[in-house]
């Protein structure tokens, strides 16, 4: 059973890293804790269960899945033009802009409830009940699949934060915001370009995830937004390692702890590591301690 | 002074739409009159229902339903050759509607009260009922509080919740389980009648061998489904809603458990099949006595179709039955004064009616459960023998 339980944990630990990422990216650029980001994750869902539905259910998922993911980059460049940067701009401070994410939260919610409803309903699956043997314990495949993506995304964000011209740009400005504006880093792209590339990933995460479950539903949102913050914020905000790390140590400690003692504690127990872990270190598992000048 | 305009505006428009939405509930629908039999006056009954608020279909459902029975009594004759009328007041699932409604049906002087959906806008009526001497038929309200409150004028036909733990229990004994699981939701009716069944199982000599909990808007129940497969168990019983039960459902036979699943009548809906697909195929359910499931209510589905145009709801039949019952009663007390009227339903021996074989413990509930048991077969609920 603890092997079972083990890769249940890992399995809901990747979508936890997939969403965490996507906050950690946003938050080491401008600073801002992106209250949006889960509302992505559910809608990205709705919206491949939407244009499949509208497809007659024949449509190749892979191409519902690009579409979607389209949808998921429009949508961030447009929350992040339209609702952050204005704010920005005008150096008003990150509080303002934490609200207008709220806005945008409640507003990608209410129009996904008008448009779609919120009825529970099926969703498309993948490699439906096949599933691989590892000692003893049974893996799904889909389970698999979200596991290998994830490792897949995570290596490639890497490589890209480390080699190509925008992901150096992507770390200068996470350095620091204005010395990176002044010597020519376009940071509005650059801004842009983490809204992006988090709103795909938060909903390459919500599609997997409504594969593995079947099911979709509006309100899909909220628990995994909470974990996957606290996932972030465990790991070490801003820190891209960190917020995997935190992902899949949340995801695991809940397994265990529904597994050995009740389902009752499994949040109870998720949420007190991150207290014990913000006693110890204030700035997360991999976060660097912030020295302010005074 | 623009401001102030605009603001006696809003108020204005909201008092007005507030009178007009008010409006069309105080005029009860479909009381036409048409040509019958000659009665030698009427006898006036309170409907108290939601008839407005969330819950306001099945309040209007149950009291469609009881207007098919008044229709069919009255064609043949009345009760004691008198005409069976109705009048409707609207609890909106609200306690504080509870009460204006009911004072309200109280002083119109109707010799019985039918109707109770939601039990917490059901108990404030219990005392007003019993204050005024007026025997109340609870058609649909099955919390065991009404049983507790009940200052002995009210009667439930629904049965109370550890009936459904005895179908439960019955159910599971049928397919030869012995090692259950239990899973609730940790909301106070899901988790009530988890408790209820664990402890009617174990009162049989069975083994409750998981009792667990997953909370509202998780969509991972894989933990769940590890534990209830490395426990061995043969049942599961799962006491909460439609939405999370199909997910759970699909989880369980994802994860390789071969075992029986048995649902309770918050996942009665069609939607659990409907989203579970095939794993939902023999999943089976302890469902209230809707009347689909009831061969005897053929006739009662189609004058209902017939006189709304609809489908009955899950309440219609017992609504439907409530209004025999009292009929029955008005007939053997030999008139409508509250004191006997409440002494002829107690002495109900045995009624057959739609749902249930009406007769009365000292609570004043149904002595044996009218739950049924239902399995999901092509997509669909069926009776399961």
């Amino acid at each position: 059973m603890f092997l079972q339980q083990l890769i249940n944990g890992v399995s809901l630990g990747s979508v936890y890293a997939l969403t965490a990422v996507g906050y950690s990216l946003v938050f080491s650029v401008v600073g801002l804790i992106n209250m949006s980001h889960a509302a992505i994750y559910m809608s990205g869902a709705v919206c491949f269960s939407m244009f499949y539905n509208l497809g007659g259910r024949n449509v190749p998922l892979l191409v519902v899945f690009l579409i979607a993911l389209v949808y998921a980059a429009v949508a961030g460049l447009t929350i992040e033009r339209l609702a952050i940067r204005p704010i920005r701009e005008k150096g008003d401070g990150m509080i303002y802009a934490i609200l207008s994410s709220i806005a945008v939260k409640t507003i990608i919610e209410s129009v996904c409830q008008i448009v779609y409803g919120t009825e529970i309903r099926a969703f498309p699956t993948i490699l439906a009940g096949r599933y691989v043997e590892v000692f003893g314990a049974r893996m799904m495949a889909i389970q698999f699949v979200m596991l290998a993506v994830t490792i897949v995304i995570m290596l490639a964000l890497g490589y890209f934060t480390l080699k190509s011209k925008m992901g150096m740009g992507l770390r200068s400005t996470a350095q620091n915001l204005r010395a990176a504006n002044l010597v020519g880093v376009p940071v509005n792209r650059i801004v842009a370009l983490a809204f992006a590339i988090g709103s795909v990933l938060a909903t390459v995460a919500g599609i997997f995830s409504c594969m593995y479950y079947q099911t979709v539903q509006v309100n899909i949102g909220g628990v995994i937004g909470q974990k996957a913050f606290a996932a972030t914020v465990l790991g070490g905000i801003g820190s891209l390692t960190g917020s995997v790390v935190g992902g899949f140590i949340i995801g695991i400690a809940e397994m265990l702890t529904a597994g050995y003692i009740s389902s009752s504690y499994r949040n109870l127990v998720a949420f007190s590591i991150l207290i014990i872990v913000l006693i110890f270190k204030p700035s997360g598992i991999f976060g660097q301690a912030e020295s302010k000048k005074v | 002074m623009t401001k102030k305009l605009w603001a006696l505006l809003v108020v204005v428009t909201l008092v007005l739409a507030g009178i007009v939405g008010c409006a069309p509930t105080a005029e009860p629908a479909g009381d036409e009159e048409g040509a019958g039999p000659e009665f030698d006056g009427e006898i006036l009954v309170g409907i108290m229902v939601p008839v407005t608020g969330p819950e306001a279909t099945y309040g209007q459902d149950m009291e469609n339903s009881m207007r098919v029975a008044a229709d069919e009594i009255n064609a043949a004759g009345g009760v004691l050759g008198k005409e069976l009328k109705f009048l409707v007041g609207d609890d909106g699932c609200d306690p504080q509607m509870c009460t204006a409604a009911a004072s309200k049906l109280v002083s119109a002087e109707v010799v019985a009260v039918l109707g109770g959906y939601c039990s917490g806008a059901t108990v404030p009526a219990l005392k007003i009922y019993g204050d005024a001497e007026i025997p109340f038929i609870i058609t649909a309200a099955n919390s065991t509080e009404l049983i507790y409150e009940n200052p002995g004028w009210a009667f439930l036909i629904n049965s109370p919740g550890y009936h459904q733990a005895d179908s439960a229990a019955n159910c599971f004994e049928k397919l030869n389980v012995s090692k259950l699981a239990l899973v609730h939701q940790a909301d106070a009716f899901s988790e009530n009648l988890a408790e209820l069944t664990r402890d009617e199982w174990e009162s049989r000599g069975h083994e409750v061998v998981a009792y667990e909990v997953v909370s509202k808007g998780e969509q991972d129940f894989s933990a769940v489904v590890t534990k209830i497969r490395s426990v061995g168990a043969e049942g599961v019983y799962w006491t909460a809603y439609h939405a999370d039960g199909a997910l759970l459902i699909k989880q369980l036979r994802q994860g390789g458990y071969t075992g029986e699943i048995c649902v309770a009548d918050g996942s009665a809906s069609v939607e659990l099949l409907t989203i579970a697909g095939e794993a939902g195929e023999g999943v089976y359910c302890t469902s209230p006595p809707v009347v689909d499931f009831m061969p005897v209510a053929q006739q009662f589905i189609s004058s209902y179709q017939e006189k709304y145009n609809q489908e009955p709801g899950p309440y219609a039949g017992l609504a439907y039955d409530g209004v025999y019952l009292l009929a029955d009663a008005i007939e053997r007390a030999g008139g409508t004064d509250g004191v006997a009227l409440r002494q002829a339903i107690e002495e109900t021996d045995g009624l057959e009616t739609l749902c249930s074989t009406i007769k009365f413990t000292p609570d004043k509930v149904l002595e044996k459960s009218n739950f049924v048991t239902i399995k999901g077969e092509g997509g669909q609920w069926v009776l399961a023998d």
